[in-house]
C-alpha cells in the first residue's frame, strides 16, 4: 500500500522540485501551506511520514513540531525537516524530536527518497 | 522546759525589735557597719567586768560578809545572854547572902527600934549603895514589911505579889520587869507611878522554917546599862524583851523614839517591838516569842522602820529575848560603799570607754566609710573622685593606694572611652560605606544582571539574524541548485518535458534576482554603516518627488486591489538632498505598506511642519506586533518580525540610515498587530541660503 506523505512548504519552487522528485514513485504526496492548514490535512488524513520546512508565515516549523509531538494520536509520525537552515543553527528542533531526520536544502532526489525510505522502512 | 526557751526567745525577738526600732529612730548607723561593731565591742569589752564583778563577786562577798556579821551577832546575842544570866544570878546571891544575915530573923521576930534593926538596915543600905539596888526589904512570912531600905512611900503588906509567894514557898524567885503599883523615884529624880521594876525574892529560913522574905528592887536600867556595855557598830544595839513583845531595856534610839512620840519616857515596858508600818512584831520578836532562837541575814524592818540584820535567842528561865540588831546599811555598808566605788569607778571608766569607743570607732570607720562612698562614686562611674586622707596608717596607705587605683582607672577608661568613641565613629562610617557599597553593589548587580540580559538578548537575536539572513541567501541559491540538478536529470531523460524548461528558467531567475536584491540591500547597507557614502547635495521639491513616486507604483497597489491615495500639500519649500536616495526612502516604504496589506487602502500624506517637512505612509495591513518600546527594533539591520515575508531585513535600516545622513527622523507608529502602521519621515526644509 502507497505510503502518504504531507509536505509542509509556503514556497511554491520548492514544491515544484518536491513533485518532480516523486515522480514515478508511489508515495501518495499532499501538501499543506503551514502548520495550521498542516493539522486540518493530517486529521482528514493521517500521513505515514511528514517533510516540514522551518520557516512557515502562519506557523513556524518548530512550534508545529511541538504540537503535534504534543498529540498522542500523531506522536508518532516520522518526521523529515527540510530548510535552508543548517542543522547547526537549529540544534534546538532535536530537542523536540531527537528521531527526526534534518534534510538541509539543496538536497538531491536521492538523498530525500534514502530518507524517507529509513524514516518508513 | 520547752516553754521557758519559747519565752526567752520571744523575748529576745521583742527585744531586737525595739533595738532595731532605736536604731531607726535615732538614725544609728546600722548594726552591721565597722563603726557600730567598734563601739559594741567596746562597750562589751567595758560592761563586761561590772557584769561579772555584779553577778559573781559581789554576791559571794555579800554573802562572806552577812556570814561574819551574823557570826558576830550571834556572838553578841549570846555573850549578852550569859550576861544577864550571870547578872540575875549575882543579884540572886545578893538576895540570899541578905537573906542569911544572922540579923534577919531577929528583925523579923522583933519589932522596929533594936540593935539589930539598926544593924542590919545599915548593912542593908550599905550593900544597895553598892551595888546599886533601889529597894531591898524584908517582910515576915506575912507579908507584913520589916525593913526597907525605902525612905519614901511604901507598900506596907505585899502578901499579894507574886514574888513573896513565890519567894515563902521556898525558892529564889526573879519576877517580870512589872509596872510599880506605888510611885516610885524615875531616872529623872521624879515620883512616877507604873516605874518599871524588877524584884528578886528569896525565903528567910530559920531553923528549917521559912520565917519571911528577902527582896531586891532592882534598878532596871542597871540592864539597860548591862545591854549596852557591848558596843555593836554604829546602829547596833542589843535589847531585851519580855514575854508580851515589850521592850525591857532601854532603846539606843530612845531620843529618837520620844521625838517622834512613839514613847514618853523610855523604852523599857512602854515600846512594843513591832513593824511599824504593819503593826506587826518584828521578825525576831516573833521568832522569840516562839521560844525560838535564830538569824535574819537577809533583812527585816524593825521598830524604827529600818531594815536591819539580827540575832535572836528566848531565855527561858527569865521568859525573856535577847536580840542583836544591826542595820542593814551599816553591816552591808562596806561591801556597798565597796560597790558604790568601784560601779562609780565601772561607770566612770564605761562612759569614758563608750566616749573613745564612739570617738575612735567613728575615727576608724570614718575613713572606711568615706572610702567606701568614693568607691561607690567611681563604680557608678565618676571616676575623677580622689580619697584625701593624709594619716600616716594603713589607712593613709590604703587610700594611696586607692588614688593610684582610680587614677589608673580614669585613665583606663578614658582610653576606653577614646578608643571605643573611635570605635564607634570607624564602625559607623564602616557601615555607612559597607551600606553604600552594598547598593552600589546591587545597583550594579542589577545593572550587570540588566546588561547580561540584554546581551543575552542581543546574543540571541544576533544569532537569530544571522540564522535568517544566512537563510535568505542560501534559499535562493538552493533552489537554484536544485533546479539545476533536477533539470540536469530531466534533459537526460528519454523524454524532455519542455514546459518543465520555462518553470525551471524562471525559478532560476528569479532566485538569481532575489539574492542580487538581498545582497545588494546588504551591501548597501554596509556601505551606509561605513560612512563612505557620497551623497549629492541638491535642492528637492519634495510634493514632486512623492507625486512621481506614487505615480509609479500606483500599479503594483492596484495589482494587489489596494488604493494607493495622495494628500500632498503643493507648494512645499525644498530640502537639501540625494534626490535618488530620499526616493528610494519613499518607494521602501510604499513598497512595504502594499507588501504587508492585503485590503484597504493606503494614504500617502506630504506636509510642511515648522521647519520640517513630513512624510507619512498609513495603511491598513498586519500592523505591528511588537510592544511600543520596541518599534525602534524595525529599523535595526536584519531585524526580521516575521522572517519568512520580511527578506533580509535591511529595508528599513537603509531608509534610517538615509534620513538620518540628511538630519531628518524617521519613525512608526502602530496601535498593533492588525491595526496597520504609519511610517513617518521628516526632513528639514532648505535654509535660504544654501538652496
Amino acid at each position: 500500500m502507497s505510503k502518504k506523505i504531507l509536505i509542509i512548504e509556503d514556497e511554491d519552487e520548492f514544491f515544484f522540485f518536491y513533485t518532480m522528485m516523486f515522480e514515478g514513485t508511489d508515495y501518495i504526496v499532499n501538501r499543506a501551506l503551514d502548520g495550521k492548514q498542516a493539522f486540518e490535512k493530517i486529521k482528514e488524513d493521517k500521513p505515514d511520514l511528514i517533510i516540514l520546512d522551518l520557516l512557515l508565515e502562519e506557523m513556524t516549523g518548530d512550534a508545529f513540531l511541538k504540537q503535534l509531538k504534543s498529540d498522542t494520536s500523531y506522536a508518532s509520525i516520522p518526521i523529515i525537516i527540510a530548510s535552508s537552515f543548517s542543522p547547526r543553527s537549529y540544534k534546538t528542533i532535536f530537542e523536540i524530536d531527537p528521531a527526526l531526520v534534518f534534510l538541509e536544502k539543496p538536497f538531491t532526489q536521492e538523498k530525500l527518497l534514502a530518507s524517507i525510505k529509513a524514516r518508513l522502512g | 522546759m520547752k516553754t521557758a526557751i519559747k519565752q526567752i526567745l520571744q523575748k529576745y525577738v521583742v527585744q531586737k525589735n525595739i533595738i532595731l526600732q532605736l536604731i531607726r529612730k535615732f538614725h544609728i548607723p546600722s548594726y552591721k557597719s565597722i563603726r557600730t561593731k567598734i563601739i559594741i565591742f567596746s562597750i562589751l569589752l567595758a560592761v563586761f567586768p561590772i557584769f561579772i564583778m555584779r553577778v559573781f563577786i559581789y554576791p559571794t562577798e555579800k554573802k562572806a560578809l552577812q556570814d561574819a556579821l551574823i557570826q558576830n551577832l550571834e556572838g553578841v546575842g549570846h555573850k549578852q545572854t550569859e550576861l544577864i544570866l550571870r547578872w540575875i544570878e549575882e543579884r540572886k546571891a545578893d538576895t540570899r547572902i541578905v537573906a542569911e544575915n544572922p540579923n534577919v530573923p531577929g528583925v523579923i521576930y522583933k519589932s522596929e527600934g533594936s540593935e539589930n534593926f539598926y544593924r542590919l538596915l545599915h548593912h542593908l543600905n550599905t550593900l544597895r549603895e553598892v551595888y546599886g539596888y533601889k529597894e531591898i526589904f524584908i517582910c515576915d512570912r506575912h507579908g507584913d514589911l520589916k525593913v526597907t531600905t525605902s525612905t519614901g512611900k511604901v507598900i506596907t503588906n505585899v502578901a499579894g505579889f507574886e514574888f513573896f509567894q513565890k519567894a515563902v514557898s521556898g525558892s529564889t524567885f526573879v519576877s517580870d520587869i512589872s509596872p510599880s503599883v506605888i510611885p516610885l523615884e524615875n531616872e529623872y529624880g521624879k515620883l512616877e507611878l507604873g516605874m518599871p521594876t524588877l524584884y528578886i525574892s528569896t525565903p528567910v529560913v530559920y531553923e528549917h522554917k521559912v520565917i519571911g522574905m528577902v527582896c531586891l528592887r532592882v534598878d532596871v536600867m542597871e540592864i539597860s546599862k548591862l545591854m549596852r556595855s557591848v558596843r555593836l557598830g554604829e546602829t547596833g544595839e542589843t535589847y531585851l524583851i519580855n514575854k508580851n513583845g515589850f521592850m525591857i531595856s532601854e532603846s539606843k534610839f530612845l531620843k529618837d523614839l520620844k521625838d517622834f512620840g512613839i514613847v514618853r519616857q523610855r523604852t523599857t515596858l512602854e515600846l512594843r517591838v513591832t513593824n511599824p508600818a504593819t503593826g506587826k512584831f518584828t521578825r525576831s520578836v516573833e521568832s522569840c516569842l516562839k521560844g525560838n532562837s535564830g538569824y535574819d541575814g537577809e533583812g527585816y524592818i524593825d521598830y524604827r522602820g529600818t531594815q536591819v540584820l539580827g540575832f535572836w535567842q528566848w531565855i527561858p528561865e527569865l521568859n525573856w529575848g535577847v536580840i542583836a540588831e544591826i542595820d542593814v546599811a551599816e553591816g552591808y555598808g562596806p561591801v556597798k560603799r565597796l560597790h558604790t566605788i568601784v560601779s562609780s569607778i565601772m561607770l566612770i571608766v564605761t562612759i569614758a570607754v563608750i566616749s573613745s569607743a564612739f570617738f575612735f570607732g567613728k575615727k576608724m570607720s570614718d575613713p572606711i566609710v568615706y572610702l567606701t562612698e568614693v568607691t561607690k562614686s567611681i563604680s557608678e562611674g565618676d571616676y575623677s573622685k580622689r580619697v584625701k586622707i593624709t594619716s600616716h596608717d594603713e589607712i593613709g596607705e590604703l587610700s594611696n593606694s586607692f588614688n593610684k587605683m582610680a587614677s589608673f582607672l580614669e585613665e583606663k577608661t578614658q582610653i576606653l572611652k577614646n578608643y571605643t568613641t573611635n570605635l564607634e565613629n570607624t564602625v559607623e562610617e564602616r557601615t555607612k560605606d559597607l551600606v553604600r557599597m552594598n547598593q552600589e553593589l546591587e545597583k550594579q548587580s542589577n545593572n550587570l544582571e540588566k546588561a547580561y540580559k540584554e546581551l543575552l538578548t542581543l546574543d540571541q537575536m544576533k544569532d537569530k539574524m544571522i540564522r535568517d539572513v544566512s537563510h535568505e541567501l542560501k534559499s535562493p541559491v538552493a533552489q537554484v541548485q536544485m533546479a539545476v540538478d533536477l533539470w540536469s536529470k530531466e534533459v537526460k531523460k528519454e523524454y524532455i518535458d519542455r514546459s518543465k524548461e520555462e518553470k525551471f528558467s524562471k525559478i532560476i531567475n528569479d532566485s538569481l534576482q532575489r539574492l542580487r536584491k538581498t545582497i545588494g540591500s546588504i551591501l548597501d547597507l554596509s556601505v551606509l554603516e561605513s560612512g563612505r557614502m557620497v551623497f549629492r547635495k541638491e535642492p528637492i521639491q519634495m510634493d514632486v518627488l512623492v507625486l512621481q513616486t506614487v505615480a509609479g507604483m500606483r500599479l503594483l497597489a492596484e495589482k494587489k486591489g489596494l488604493a494607493l491615495i495622495n494628500h500632498v500639500n503643493q507648494g512645499l519649500p525644498a530640502v537639501i538632498g540625494d534626490k535618488e536616495e530620499i526616493q528610494r526612502v519613499i518607494t521602501n516604504l510604499i513598497d512595504n505598506a502594499i507588501k504587508y496589506t492585503e485590503k484597504g487602502e493606503i494614504h500617502v500624506f506630504l506636509e510642511q511642519k515648522d521647519a520640517s517637512i513630513e512624510f507619512a505612509v498609513q495603511d491598513t495591513g498586519v500592523g505591528i506586533g511588537l510592544p511600543k518600546e520596541q518599534f525602534g527594533k524595525l529599523f535595526e539591520r536584519f531585524f526580521q518580525e516575521r522572517p519568512r515575508v520580511d527578506g533580509a531585513g535591511v529595508g528599513l535600516a537603509i531608509c534610517k540610515n538615509i534620513i538620518e545622513v540628511h538630519k531628518g527622523h524617521l519613525w512608526v507608529e502602530s496601535e498593533g498587530r492588525g491595526k496597520g502602521s504609519t511610517f513617518k519621515f521628516t526632513l528639514p526644509v532648505a535654509q535660504q541660503g544654501t538652496s
